[in-house]
């Protein structure tokens, strides 16, 4: 992930425009109101990437082979399955409910390459509870792509996370990151 | 001491609860089975060239795995003759050495100590290099490109070992073009017993209907499987929808016919695979018959005893590596066909992941089942008590064309019994001689009513 360190900070106001918008998707994703989310705040254009690299020496540049694995390369479509295998009742997996609670932290927003696209760095924290024992943690970067829609409101248009824990404890990743 | 006899009981179709909690039971398993079967490493595609190497674990065991000059593959214990550090932390890449991070010990790629430091000065040269090299797995060989590790050199040759089960597997392993795994693998932690998972892929098709219901649903409409969803009614009956096959070694599948298409996500996707299976299947039935190309167009889910299993359909592939009875780090690739187009590979690939990845929709499914028939043994009285896989008991055979033993149904548990038939063997057998010994008579004591 290439930061733009030297890309145009937004504007105070768009900050915390920016800022809501992601406060606004915690919530929304973590009290089970994705169907809300996936409606009001993802660009149907959405590319959503959770990829995992294999750990390479860092002078080695000659190994074979693809070096990550998507656990997510979703489009709209794809993470319209996600929220409708709740809807329909019998993903047992999330009943009895599962809690979700992420702390969204670390916002950076830059312009982005084109009109009305912001650049937008966060990391977050969240904590999957379930099944009255299981308690799991994930700590993870997002890179994103905020787009103004024409109605004026901000949508996700892309976001890519390099999933920095090689063996994921946590067991799954069931959950929108 | 365990009583392994009393463990397994494959005429009744029972096993002990036992075999997912005991300590004892692990640790024997690891000595019996881990130690002397043959265990999938990597796939000829992950390591083409010399110097080419992957790790992984043989049970609990670290490996290393590399591609020779000579174009041979060779796996070495991944630990340093000298006090024992690991000498490779990288998970794969291309190398002319592994160092020790401790002391800078250097081997070569043939396992050869190569290098120490300061030898003159603090060893006066008594050091033997030559005794010190990285401890070697006894046996690497590949099938059909899937590359697989044995510790014990008195086992049989990989393709013994497969026995009846390597005439299914080439039906989708040794096609025409051959098959190759899309890496790295994904590398997540379960709670389970590393049988739980194996059990589950060797054939379970009771369970695509229930725990499946809402994913199945959603996902493969355009699928055959889609008749199972929410186990209410068969659409044809058992015998007429697949097969179950068991064999010597503990392999087995599930055979759903027809199944292996329809199983991604757009109308696209699937007649992108419909149009390769098209083209491929007189290819196939060329090289292996008739019976092979309808298996080949067909969903399976099976298992390479003891803990690699597979899907073909949703081309999943899997390790489940043991830690501990109660815990497993699981390892997924993708196969694929070599020469598919690059765009289905991706296509293939992309589905897998979503399906049986880390974020898969079906895995996390199957996880908590898993993990629940493990945990809830930890209970004294719980365990106490033995496990049903007593469908289909009776209704075995031999088959004319079919090696192994075969069921006319594909909603059966046929493949597990064999399974856990092998592995009471594998525990109570002191070696592979006597593993051999048993072995002509193997059809006739499962068949044994």
């Amino acid at each position: 992930m290439t930061k733009q360190n030297d890309a145009r900070e937004v504007t105070r106001e768009v900050r915390d425009e920016i800022e809501r918008f992601l406060f606004r998707e915690a919530r929304l994703i973590d009290s089970e109101q994705e169907r809300e989310w996936l409606q009001t705040m993802v660009d149907p254009e959405i590319k959503y990437q959770v990829f995992s690299r294999q750990l390479r020496y860092r002078k080695d540049t000659r190994g074979s082979g693809d070096k990550e694995v998507y656990f997510f390369d979703d489009n709209y479509a794809d993470l319209a399955h996600r929220v409708e295998l709740r809807e329909t009742g019998m993903q047992w997996v999330a009943d009895p409910p599962n809690r979700l609670r992420r702390i969204v932290g670390n916002i950076e927003g830059f312009e982005g390459e084109r009109a009305g696209e912001y650049r937008v760095y966060s990391n977050c924290m969240v904590t999957r509870n379930r099944m009255v024992y299981e308690q799991m943690s994930y700590a993870y970067g997002r890179d994103d792509i905020l787009r103004r829609g024409a109605d004026g409101k901000l949508r996700l248009l892309q976001r890519v996370i390099d999933f920095e824990e090689r063996f994921v404890r946590g067991k799954n990743l069931l959950f929108i990151l | 001491m365990v009583d392994v006899s009393k463990l397994i009981n494959t005429k009744d179709g029972i096993q002990s609860r036992r075999i997912f909690h005991d300590q004892d039971i692990y640790d024997l398993e690891m000595e019996r089975i881990f130690a002397r079967c043959w265990l999938f490493l990597t796939h000829e595609s992950l390591i083409p060239n010399a110097g080419d190497f992957i790790t992984t674990k043989m049970g609990q065991d670290n490996v290393i795995v590399v591609r020779q000059q000579n174009g041979k593959v060779r796996a070495f214990v991944n630990s340093c003759s000298h006090r024992g550090a690991r000498v490779c932390a990288a998970e794969a890449g291309n190398t002319r050495s592994f160092v020790c991070s401790y002391h800078g010990w250097a081997y070569g790629i043939d396992g050869s100590l190569q290098g120490v430091p300061l030898e003159k000065e603090v060893y006066n040269n008594q050091l033997d290099k030559f005794t010190h090299g990285l401890v070697e797995v006894a046996l690497v060989d590949s099938f059909c490109g899937f590359i697989y590790g044995c510790f014990d050199s008195s086992a049989p040759s990989l393709r013994e070992f497969l026995g009846e089960a390597a005439w299914y597997l080439e039906a989708w392993m040794g096609v025409p073009g051959g098959t190759e795994l899309i890496g790295p693998p994904s590398r997540s932690m379960l709670y389970c017993n590393w049988k739980t998972p194996g059990e589950n892929f060797i054939g379970d098709m009771y369970h695509v209907g229930w725990t499946h219901a809402s994913s199945t649903q959603v996902l493969f409409p355009q699928s055959p499987l889609m008749a199972l969803q929410g186990n209410a009614s068969l659409p044809a009956p058992a015998e007429v929808m697949g097969l179950h096959f068991t064999s010597r070694g503990g392999h087995g599948a599930a055979i759903t016919y027809g199944g292996r298409g329809g199983l991604y996500t757009t109308a696209r996707e699937n007649e992108m695979l419909a149009a390769w299976l098209a083209a491929q299947t007189p290819k196939v039935a060329e090289r292996l018959g008739e019976v092979r190309a309808k298996l080949y167009n067909s969903a399976w889910d099976g298992t390479i005893f003891p803990n690699n299993s597979f899907l073909v359909g949703p081309n999943t592939f899997k390790v489940w590596l043991p830690r501990g009875p109660g815990a497993i780090e699981a390892l997924t690739w993708t196969w694929v066909e070599k020469d598919m187009p690059e765009e289905l590979k991706r296509i293939i690939a992309r589905n897998m992941n979503q399906t049986f990845g880390t974020a898969g929709m079906l895995e996390s499914e199957d996880a908590d089942n898993m993990e629940s028939m493990t945990q809830v043994n930890d209970g004294v009285v719980t365990r106490r008590g033995m496990l049903n896989a007593q469908m289909g008991l009776g209704r075995e055979r031999e088959d004319a064309v079919m090696p192994g033993i075969v069921s006319d149904a594909m909603i059966n548990e046929l493949s597990h019994r064999g399974f856990y038939r092998y592995y009471q063997e594998m525990l109570m057998a002191d070696n592979w001689d006597e593993l051999r010994a048993s072995a002509s008579n193997w059809k006739k004591s499962h068949l044994e009513r």
